[in-house]
């Protein structure tokens, strides 16, 4: 078990050190000059540009910059600064807790209401209920985040605070802990809610027709204990892969709902770091997001094994 | 079961990382309701600023709000758009080549130290020199001595001082132009000439990364704690008490929040969760009017939108009457009031109203005119297709396609729009000749004087050093103005440029499209907001309501 997690581990090494240089390589091929598109619409002094360029080694062929780069990882610690000056590690520091809160809020939302709106439909399938959660999942999955995003605001963070005076929901900013998180958790999560509905329904009812959950009816037992015990648990495996996938999506994909709720994350972040080609954020960025999805990836395997005992890692 | 032992505290950690990002989101600042009203702040919306809050890197509209709450210029404007002395005493000059700045006394930085001449010596020696890269060094390239911290690429200034900037003492500062400008004093108020103390200067002589991020001013707000940039979402000041200047009454605290998005702000301001928004977006204009009422402002900016043509090395603009066809052609009115909600205003004119020298009307070409459109452009023997060129980051798509659906309809001629996806592409390829067609321009000024919306645009000399994108040259433009510069007086001189205006206006090297507003808007609870010329807001005015 700790050799596989180890081994695990080790391999995503080369993983890692081959999406650097391939999102390196791929800022590097965008067209247009960084130096230029930090001076808008005014061109700038070309000795200045080229000092500028000089600092950044932007002159340079691509696999020497990316050397410069890896090699200040490496031998001094040092990720890089932006263009502004400010050095990468500071300044995703305090963006990634943003994005992660964020994402696990979204996440828990997701687990949660996806669970048991699935649990509800599956024990009534084909009555009211389930054509009622079906349809509004359908419904869940056709507006678009951006859409969601700024109707929920307006309603739940403008005219909610105007007619009762309290601000239930913050409609901007990071800055007071798991409530400013709720709605945009809640736009962030969905679309995704949605489809784990549907995932955890679907699944469910193909568990409950099998036979050995009419042995357990037979055996007498009460149907809490046949529908949480060898129903519920079975059908997990599924939603369990699509919620540890999700992490990583809901991080990667959260630069909409950061934007509408102005929350400080690395979505936002990404998209101008892209816009004015900084390598070492873009990496920087990216880097992360496929750690989240290797480790993610990681905790699914071994969950399969807590939920299912014939699985096992040696 | 070793193995579920394991994948349980695998799950366990996960779950309590749940847990402990749940619990660390609440250690922020809380910026409820709570306290007296005189320690609430005042809340503005603010963009993030580009840079570090140092002013001469500092050439766009939010790091220079910022820094204008924590500095005080030379020089503000008045109603009449004219630049009256603020921590200048006095700002004189015989032949407008040699200036004397006397400065006020009683102004003294953040920590204590007086406001001498020698800071505003360092400050803009530092901002001139090449080596600092500052994006501001432009701005001091009519001081004796500019050249010499400017030898260009790969070479090393052999000096870091500019010989024509002398402290001859504390409180007189003497500043030599290589030529007699009598724009000068204009030119004072904005955010690169600001002073700065010794403590913003490393041992190398360099403004350090902690000065960036908590900078000491002389102004009416210092800052609580280093703003850490790309991470905090607040910039939060104080009241400075000693500052010698009008102080608001009420209040003491202000605060710029950060934001991404101009719609969440204008969401904030609907819940008075924002007190000032000075940039609505242009989705939100027609509902502002109603929302806000009298609480929604529209003012001139001095911004203008231009369609440029490549003069230099494309024979077809040549004609100007076709290029008045063009501009004829063009329903500037529809496209300020409904492709742009209000937020622009038709052009007419290559001075904005926002600034001294803008005569209404004035370019006579600039009028809808579809009928006498066609009828020159045929006579000019215009071109069958024309090609207009424009940034696709930058909220342009839909103006440019109004302008290309108005050549079609009123010339009858095929357009083709090409996007480019940054502004900087156009200008590579112009500069490179590969781009034939038209191109959509801009211009913010720097300074508030009709002289910025000439020469650094429409000059011979700028075509190499400057903005003279389309290579306009034309020396009685270029004479007339010199003499401008040269007038013994900033009245005098603005005779001179409306002149130098005339000549553009039938030359037309470029076609005014719109001019920028300024559309804003404030909560219930202040009152009394004004905004100036430099689009900052006066805050000593700014009162609770």
């Amino acid at each position: 078990m700790g050799r596989y997690i180890i081994r695990r581990l080790i391999q995503a090494g080369p993983v890692l050190l081959g999406a650097t240089f391939f999102i390196f390589a791929t800022v590097f091929a965008l067209p247009g000059d960084p130096v230029a598109a930090l001076a808008g619409d005014k061109r700038q002094d070309p000795n200045i540009v080229a000092i500028i360029r000089e600092q950044y080694h932007l002159d340079d062929p691509l696999l020497v910059q990316y050397w410069y780069y890896i090699s200040g990882i490496v031998f001094h610690g040092d990720f890089g600064k932006t263009f502004a000056g400010v050095p990468v590690t500071q300044l995703l520091a305090g963006k990634l807790q943003v994005t992660l809160n964020l994402a696990l809020v979204a996440l828990t939302m997701e687990a949660i209401i996806g669970v048991l709106l699935g649990l509800w439909a599956a024990l009534r399938r084909g009555r009211a209920t389930d054509t009622a959660i079906l349809a509004s999942t359908l419904l869940l999955i056709s507006i678009p985040t951006l859409v969601s995003g700024f109707v929920l605001q307006l309603w739940l963070g403008v005219w909610l605070k105007r007619v009762t005076g309290t601000e239930f929901f913050p409609i901007s900013g990071a800055t007071q802990g798991l409530k400013s998180y709720l709605l945009p958790g809640f736009v962030l999560a969905g679309v995704s809610i949605a489809y784990l509905t549907r995932l955890t329904r679907t699944s469910l009812v193909e568990t409950l027709r099998s036979d050995y959950i009419r042995t357990a009816t037979a055996k007498g037992l009460s149907r809490r204990r046949v529908i949480g015990r060898h129903g519920l648990r079975n059908a997990l495996i599924p939603m369990v892969t699509y919620l540890g996938a999700d992490l990583g999506s809901l991080m990667g994909g959260a630069v909409i709902t950061e934007t509408i709720f102005n929350l400080p994350g690395i979505g936002f972040q990404l998209y101008t770091g892209v816009y004015l080609r900084e390598q070492p954020v873009v990496v920087g960025i990216v880097t992360i997001l496929v750690l989240v999805y290797i480790v993610a990836n990681l905790v699914v395997d071994l969950m399969y094994a807590v939920l299912d005992p014939r699985i096992r890692y040696e | 079961m070793r193995v579920t032992k394991g994948a349980q505290i695998v799950a366990g950690t996960a779950l309590l990382a749940v847990a402990v990002a749940a619990c660390g989101g609440g250690s922020g600042t809380s910026t409820g309701n709570s306290g007296t009203s005189a320690d609430t702040p005042v809340r503005m919306e603010l963009g993030e600023p580009q840079n570090l809050l140092v002013p001469s890197n500092t050439t766009e509209s939010e790091g220079a709000e910022a820094l204008a709450a924590i500095f005080e210029p030379l020089v503000n404007y008045d109603e009449n758009k004219q630049a009256v002395e603020a921590a200048a005493d006095s700002i004189k000059s015989d032949d407008n080549k040699v200036w004397t700045i006397k400065i006020k006394s009683g102004y003294t930085w953040h920590n204590g130290e007086p406001l001498i001449a020698q800071n505003y010596v360092d400050a803009w020696n530092f901002a001139a020199n090449q080596e600092n890269a500052q994006g501001a060094g432009y701005f001091f390239g009519r001081i004796d001595g500019y050249a010499d911290l400017n030898p260009g690429e790969g070479k090393k200034p052999a000096t870091t001082q500019m010989k024509g900037l002398k402290a001859v003492d504390n409180s007189t500062l003497q500043v030599t132009l290589t030529a007699p400008f009598s724009q000068f004093k204009t030119m004072l108020g904005y955010t690169a000439f600001y002073p700065l103390p010794k403590a913003a200067f490393g041992a190398d002589g360099k403004v350090t990364n902690e000065y960036g991020e908590k900078p000491i001013g002389q102004g009416l707000f210092k800052l609580d704690k280093p703003y850490k940039k790309g991470t905090d979402q607040s910039i939060d000041l104080t009241v400075y008490d000693k500052y010698p200047g009008k102080k608001p009454s009420g209040w003491t605290k202000l605060q710029f929040k950060l934001y991404n998005s101009s719609e969440t702000a204008y969401n904030d301001l609907q819940a008075d969760n924002i007190d000032i928004h000075d940039s609505l977006p242009a989705s939100a204009i027609a509902s502002a009017k109603t929302a806000l009422g009298d609480r929604y402002e529209d003012q001139p900016d001095a911004g203008i939108g231009y369609i440029g043509f490549p003069l230099k090395y494309n024979d077809q603009y040549k004609d100007v009457k076709m290029r008045e066809a063009i501009s004829m052609a063009i329903d500037r009115k529809t496209i300020a009031e409904t492709v742009f909600s209000g937020t622009r205003a038709p052009a007419d004119d290559f001075i904005n109203p926002a600034i001294a020298g803008y005569r209404q009307g004035a370019c006579t070409a600039c009028s809808y005119n579809p009928g006498k459109a066609k009828e020159q452009y045929a006579a000019a023997n215009g071109p069958k297709t024309l090609e207009l060129g424009y940034n696709a980051d930058g909220g342009h798509k839909e103006w440019i396609e109004a302008v290309a659906n108005n050549l079609r309809a009123n010339l009858g001629v095929e357009v083709t729009v090409k996007p480019f996806e940054k502004f900087a592409s156009i200008l590579d390829d112009l500069d490179q000749k590969k781009y034939k067609g038209m191109f959509r321009m801009g211009w913010a000024i720097d300074y508030p004087s009709a002289e910025n919306y000439l020469t650094p645009i429409f000059s011979t000399g700028a075509i190499k050093t400057g903005s003279n994108y389309a290579g306009y040259t034309n020396p009685q433009f270029d004479a007339t103005v010199a003499k401008g510069d040269q007038a013994p007086t900033a009245e005098e001189g603005l005779k001179f440029y409306q002149q130098a205006d005339d000549i553009l206006i039938k030359d037309l090297p470029y076609i005014p499209v719109y001019f920028y507003r300024n559309n804003s808007g404030s909560s219930t609870k202040v009152k009394n907001v004004k905004i100036n010329l430099l689009n900052q807001v006066e805050w000593a005015d700014v009162e609770k309501a």
